[in-house]
């Protein structure tokens, strides 16, 4: 209390240099925090992708070609993605799902058509993410087998399409082919990127394969809790180098290890050629040291006003010391009074955060890939309530504050405890 | 008065250290956030190679045996579907909003095909040129508005591929790479007959070089084969691609949109025209939204920096009220003063200007993979960092100076 009054006092009394320093701390707990949090929404666990931590995605065929290390698709034929995948150890689920998914035309029978974002999934994929399933069902395994033309669609695109959620039963046309619906979920956020769709078709990868390497099949693995991935990559990188070996002057090209299967973060923020390259994580230092930056020039500024602030104070603490104040307790003091301002501008700048993520997301958030304009028409596609609203951002933003406050107020605060009373009284100046 | 301000900061030379330490490192920050901003941006606005404006790709497709207006084409299928093609094509073609149309097999720049490694006829050596393969109609020329890259016109190039000659691309940014390497620059291929394994038979003649086609403003292209796509060839069509009239798009796609049965023509079925820029949009999301959001930081930072320099000016010159009073009663104009405030300053700056340069310097030197222009960019940043520098430190003295010049001298050293 006594803090939050002398803070008072000091905005009354050193109104211009109080208030600088509320906004420069409030713009510098905004700028991390903007950063962390496009970071973090980018790769959040949440509904339906509850366990996105624990999901990882085996795509890509990297091959050796004229000595050289190439991708050479995104997608893998069916059965190279068996033969890599399946029966891993720490694996609890695998699906398969098609690995490129451009806009299809879909309408009703006499209405309009409409480019729609289409996802070819199996049924174990209804099981590794949590859908909420507002009528109907998923499909599942025979009818992914006999390639039925049944479909899932969301609630904004059944809205879209018939003007009703209440469509299981109904029937669409997705390119030329009739499909029937035969359950409806509520919309995906955009920002899950890698499992936003109008609807989900059944797909086996029977049909998609271009040779017996490549092919249009990509798997989801859900690993067992407390699954390192590393371990599941060790295993993929062994069987990488049996295929080759065993494929020897079978195939074209021999295939070569790229770091598959990816979690979530090593798919936005890297790609195969960096793991053929042993290129590191690029993405980490390079956030490392835009955080380094954005705290410390920061912190460096509001530095000098702190001390340029404490320089008004100093017959003050002069007088204290004089009356028998410690040097710690004059440190404490100010470090604390120093605090309750990082606290305030901190609260500022992070309410400036989330209104910037909640109205600018759509600028400063990639969405969906492939995502023309007509797929997110009548979905909200920003980033959702509980990916902001999360305990751990408020919990990171209050360890922001500290630092930050400890960063430009510890070194002032010394030097100014260590001021002799006398010497202080007489100069009034540190 | 030089002596005199040398002097006076020598007495001040704690605040002053501490000062020029925090500007230093804010001009290396500001230096290596402008380099990296000006890396990200530096070939964003250089030409595409092609011209999506205008540009539709329409899928074609078949459609599936167990539809039930699948039609049964007997014993021609393969022909019968030419002929639907060919029908298709006329169609577009004869359309008053339609400029050019065009078939190929992954045309279109953002469509994935397979690699080609390049080599000459008679040599086991690759060229080091490694480029998607996509197989266009001499049409394809006009429709996404190649351009050659030695001086041939529009008509020889479609020329060439009518005679089966592939079209290579360009490779400007790579140019210094392959020299350096021995490797040969794409116009080198010019005439010469290339296959796309060492071991095999079958060669191409390069008819031309045509300017490198780039899919993102961001990254750095790679190469393209562009192989003749005949009618011959008619099975292996994936897209039908169209380059509307300026101004026809919605005309175009809501022509189609309108009447499906356009689009339909026994078992070839053709998707919606989709224009070509949402791909290259999509393609460059990622890249386009990071590059918006590290400018928006920036600006950000610079405030904040603004707000740091004009706190810590602030101070000093209000701890100088007294100083200018006996100044101004001393015979000092507004001018004198203003001079000094800023002169002092500018000591500063040129202090942590020479410290912040050797940091950075020593930093850079480390870096054994820096080419010359990448190190003349350097000194650009530099210069530029400390002009940004200079102007916050400028305007951060200039406001508490120009409200102190305006004290009484009396009122002021009365306060003192």
């Amino acid at each position: 209390m006594n803090y939050i009054k002398k803070v008072c006092y000091e905005m009354k009394h050193q109104r211009i240099m109080v208030w600088v320093s509320v906004c420069g701390t409030a713009i510098a707990v905004f700028l991390v925090m903007a950063f962390f949090l496009t970071d973090r929404i980018r790769n959040c666990s949440v509904a339906p992708a509850t366990q996105r931590d624990r999901i990882v995605t085996g795509s890509y065929l990297s091959a050796e070609y004229d000595g050289n290390s190439l991708v050479l698709s995104s997608g893998l034929s069916r059965e190279l993605a068996l033969r890599l995948y399946s029966g891993l150890d720490g694996v609890e689920k695998m699906s398969l799902v098609k690995s490129w998914e451009p806009l299809v035309d879909v309408g009703v029978k006499g209405g309009k058509y409409l480019s729609l974002q289409p996802r070819y999934v199996d049924d174990v994929f209804w099981k590794i993410y949590d859908f909420s399933f507002i009528d109907g069902r998923s499909f599942d395994k025979a009818e992914v087998d006999a390639d039925a033309k049944v479909a899932v669609v969301t609630v904004s695109t059944a809205r879209r399409l018939f003007k009703d959620s209440d469509v299981v039963g109904r029937e669409i046309s997705v390119g030329h082919d009739r499909f029937r619906i035969i359950g409806v979920t509520e919309d995906v956020s955009p920002v899950l990127r890698e499992l936003f769709g109008n609807l989900y078709v059944p797909f086996n990868g029977r049909n998609s394969d271009y040779s017996s390497y490549e092919g249009l099949t990509n798997v989801r693995l859900l690993l067992k809790p407390g699954v390192n991935p590393e371990s599941v990559k060790k295993q993929v990188e062994k069987r990488v180098k049996a295929i080759s070996a065993a494929d020897e002057g079978k195939e074209e090209y021999r295939l070569v290890y790229a770091g598959q299967p990816y979690t979530n973060e090593e798919t936005l923020y890297r790609t195969p050629q960096d793991f053929i390259m042993d290129r590191g994580d690029f993405h980490s230092t390079k956030m490392w040291m835009y955080y380094g930056v954005f705290l410390i020039v920061p912190a460096i500024t509001l530095g000098s006003m702190t001390r340029s602030r404490l320089r008004h104070r100093v017959s003050e603490i002069g007088v204290r010391r004089a009356f028998g104040a410690s040097r710690k307790s004059i440190m404490a003091q100010l470090i604390g009074e120093n605090f309750v301002i990082t606290l305030l501008g901190g609260a500022i700048g992070m309410v400036l955060c989330l209104l910037f993520m909640w109205l600018l997301s759509p600028y400063f958030i990639t969405m969906i890939d492939y995502s023309y304009m007509s797929a997110l028409e009548g979905i909200y596609a920003g980033p959702t309530f509980s990916m902001l609203f999360d305990l751990r951002n408020f919990v990171v933003a209050l360890v922001l504050c500290f630092v930050l406050n400890l960063l430009c107020s510890f070194f002032p605060a010394l030097r100014a405890s260590k001021v002799e009373p006398a010497q202080a009284i007489a100069n009034s100046k540190i | 008065m030089k002596r005199a301000l040398y002097r006076q900061m020598r007495h001040e030379w704690r605040d002053n250290l501490w000062l020029v330490i925090g500007l230093s490192v804010v001009g290396l920050a500001v230096w290596g956030l402008g380099a990296q901003l000006y890396g990200t941006l530096k070939y964003a606005f250089l030409p595409m190679g092609f011209e999506d404006k205008d540009l539709y790709i329409v899928a074609v497709g078949d459609v599936s045996a167990d539809n039930e207006d699948y039609v049964d084409y007997g014993e021609d299928g393969a022909g019968m579907r030419d002929n639907d093609i060919r029908t298709l094509l006329q169609e577009y073609r004869s359309n008053p909003n339609v400029e050019a149309a065009a078939i190929s097999s992954c045309g279109s720049p953002y469509m994935v095909s397979r690699y080609w490694t390049c080599f000459l006829a008679d040599e086991a050596d690759s060229l080091g040129y490694i480029g998607s393969s996509k197989s266009i109609s001499p049409e394809m020329v006009d429709v996404l508005g190649l351009k050659s890259a030695t001086g041939e016109s529009g008509e020889s190039l479609k020329k060439m591929l009518e005679e089966g000659k592939i079209l290579i691309t360009s490779l400007p940014r790579q140019e210094g790479e392959l020299r350096e390497s021995g490797k040969h620059l794409p116009e080198d291929y010019k005439g010469k007959k290339v296959k796309d394994n060492p071991d095999g038979d079958a060669g191409y003649v390069v008819g031309d070089v045509v300017d490198v086609i780039r899919q993102s403003r961001f990254h750095t292209p790679r190469g393209m084969f562009l192989m003749p796509l005949g009618d011959a060839d008619l099975g292996r069509v994936t897209e039908i691609m169209v380059r509307v009239k300026p101004g026809r798009g919605e005309a175009f796609v809501g022509d189609y949109e309108s009447r499906r049965e356009m689009q339909r023509l026994h078992n070839v079925s053709l998707g919606v025209p989709a224009k070509v820029a949402f791909d290259r949009e999509a393609a460059e999301r990622d890249d386009t939204v990071n590059a918006r959001l590290f400018v928006s930081l920036i600006v950000f930072l610079f405030v904040i920096i603004f707000l740091g320099l004009l706190g810590s000016f602030w101070f000093r010159v209000q701890q100088r009220t007294g100083e200018i009073a006996i100044r101004k009663v001393c015979g000092a104009t507004d001018r004198d003063i203003f001079r000094r405030l800023i002169g002092e300053g500018m000591i500063l700056m040129v202090l942590s200007a020479l410290l912040s340069g050797c940091v950075g310097w020593v930093t850079l030197l480390n870096i054994d993979t820096l080419s010359p222009s990448e190190i003349m960019e350097a000194f650009m940043a530099e210069g530029i960092s400390i002009l940004v520098v200079v102007s916050g430190v400028v305007l951060s003295i200039w406001w508490p100076a120009s409200r102190a010049i305006k004290i009484e001298p009396a009122l002021a050293i009365k306060d003192d």
